[in-house]
């Protein structure tokens, strides 16, 4: 069935979580851009036998013609498809950047083709040039203070041990399970690596 | 704490509304209409800069208070309304960028362009690279010839991009009037009757309709 796989792989990436990204389907992919090379050469073999025919195009009959169409049509679909993939992928990957910050885990990592990796250093390093001090920079970070503030400082529980770390210009060392009052902008950081859970009152 | 002035020299403006309000109350509109807007809106560079600099004023007269203890609860409240403007500013900036980067080649092919301070300029263009170099890594190098183009679906020789995702103008927005908009045409077949929209009154519309008000400063999204 012509743009059967093409559509597995959108509603693939249309049904996982917003927030999650799925390990990417390699061979889908190669699968569906196998079909859309095949599409291809029927299309070039059907021109090419028709153009031999002394009668040419005009005289082409109409099943080639609709043949040449559902092919041509197949190989469009199947390109909104792959792009549409991989644009929602790139979306979320960019996604990642912001939830995780610059280093990706090595379990979130795994699920990426390279050329989503690469795409992911790339962001990082633009995103960082835009946040940062040099001349193409703001000079603000924009990752923390996602959530509007109503208090400047969060009452925090410690999850695990994270050595010790300067918080509000001081060394402290944060010892699991002990609660503690953080400036939000520090603790946000941390929270979304999983040392600190907030306690919401 | 609504009108407190963070500490900058007041503003003085000929048009009365801007004078009688505080760059933290102009900021927290150009967000929620930012927020609200399904298109990028023009950046408040001056703005921007003026609330840069006065948090900048305000941070160090929090560090140089802080040793006293008698100041101590002001100190706090100052640093809790530095924190709400911060937020504004961070995710004012964050929800541009959003749109930067979901229209990125809408936005680098149009109007828009001029829209964006210099620097998001810069972004949206390095951007667009690398949204290419992925797109052709990802899928277009593998396609055939004639349909490898990101912007086509098929061939490009002197046809318009019909593969460009735009921001959706139809969609509907909460706005409120600032001032009498008179009768607003609802749908261009004419086939419902035009309203009358007066000022303060609070509506449903789509952001089409309203862009031009909006543009003028005669609405504002909510």
């Amino acid at each position: 069935m012509f743009g059967r796989k093409a559509a597995e792989l959108v509603r693939e990436e249309y049904r996982a979580d917003a927030d999650k990204i799925n390990t990417y389907n390699e061979d889908l992919v190669s699968q569906v851009l196998e079909e859309t090379r095949e599409h291809y050469s029927y299309i070039r073999n059907i021109v090419s036998r028709v153009s031999e025919e002394p009668s040419g195009f005009a005289g082409a009959a109409p099943k080639d013609g609709a043949a040449v169409a559902i092919h041509h049509e197949s190989i469009l679909r199947n390109k909104r498809c792959l792009l549409a993939y991989a644009n929602t992928r790139a979306e979320k990957v960019r996604a990642l950047r912001w939830q995780l910050g610059a280093v990706l885990p090595e379990n979130v990592s795994e699920k990426l083709s390279a050329a989503e990796r690469d795409c992911f250093k790339a962001y990082d390093k633009l995103l960082g040039e835009y946040m940062g001090t040099g001349p193409d920079g703001i000079g603000i970070d924009l990752t923390v203070d996602m959530l509007p503030p109503k208090d400047p400082y969060i009452e925090c529980q410690v999850l695990r041990d994270a050595g010790a770390m300067l918080l509000d210009d001081k060394v402290v060392h944060l010892v699991p399970h002990t609660r503690h009052f953080i400036k939000r902008a520090e603790a946000e950081p941390l929270i979304a690596q999983g040392i600190l859970s907030h306690i919401e009152s | 704490m609504d009108d407190f002035d963070l500490g900058g020299p007041s503003e003085q403006d000929d048009e009365a509304d801007v004078a009688s309000t505080s760059d933290g109350e102009l900021l927290k509109r150009a967000w929620r209409d930012e927020k609200a807007a399904p298109e990028i809106l023009p950046y408040q560079e001056e703005l921007l800069e003026r609330v840069k600099e006065q948090v900048e004023f305000q941070e160090e007269l929090i560090q140089d208070s802080q040793s006293d203890p008698n100041l101590e609860t002001i100190v706090t409240l100052y640093k809790l309304d530095v924190d709400r403007i911060k937020f504004l500013m961070r995710s004012y900036l964050r929800t541009r960028l959003e749109k930067i980067e979901k229209h990125a080649i809408h936005i680098a092919g149009g109007d828009s362009v001029k829209r964006l301070s210099p620097k998001e300029l810069n972004y949206l263009e390095k951007f667009c690279d690398m949204l290419d170099q992925y797109m052709d890594r990802a899928v277009l190098s593998e396609l055939p010839a004639t349909y490898n183009k990101l912007l086509h679906q098929y061939e490009s020789e002197g046809k318009e991009p019909d593969m460009v995702p735009r921001p959706d103008l139809d969609t509907f927005v909460f706005a409120r009037a600032k001032e009498h908009l008179g009768l607003i045409e609802l749908d261009e077949r004419g086939d419902e009757n035009p309203v009358t929209i007066t000022e303060g009154e609070l509506f449903i519309i789509r952001y089409r309709l309203i862009r031009g008000f909006l543009e003028n400063g005669q609405v504002e999204l909510v």
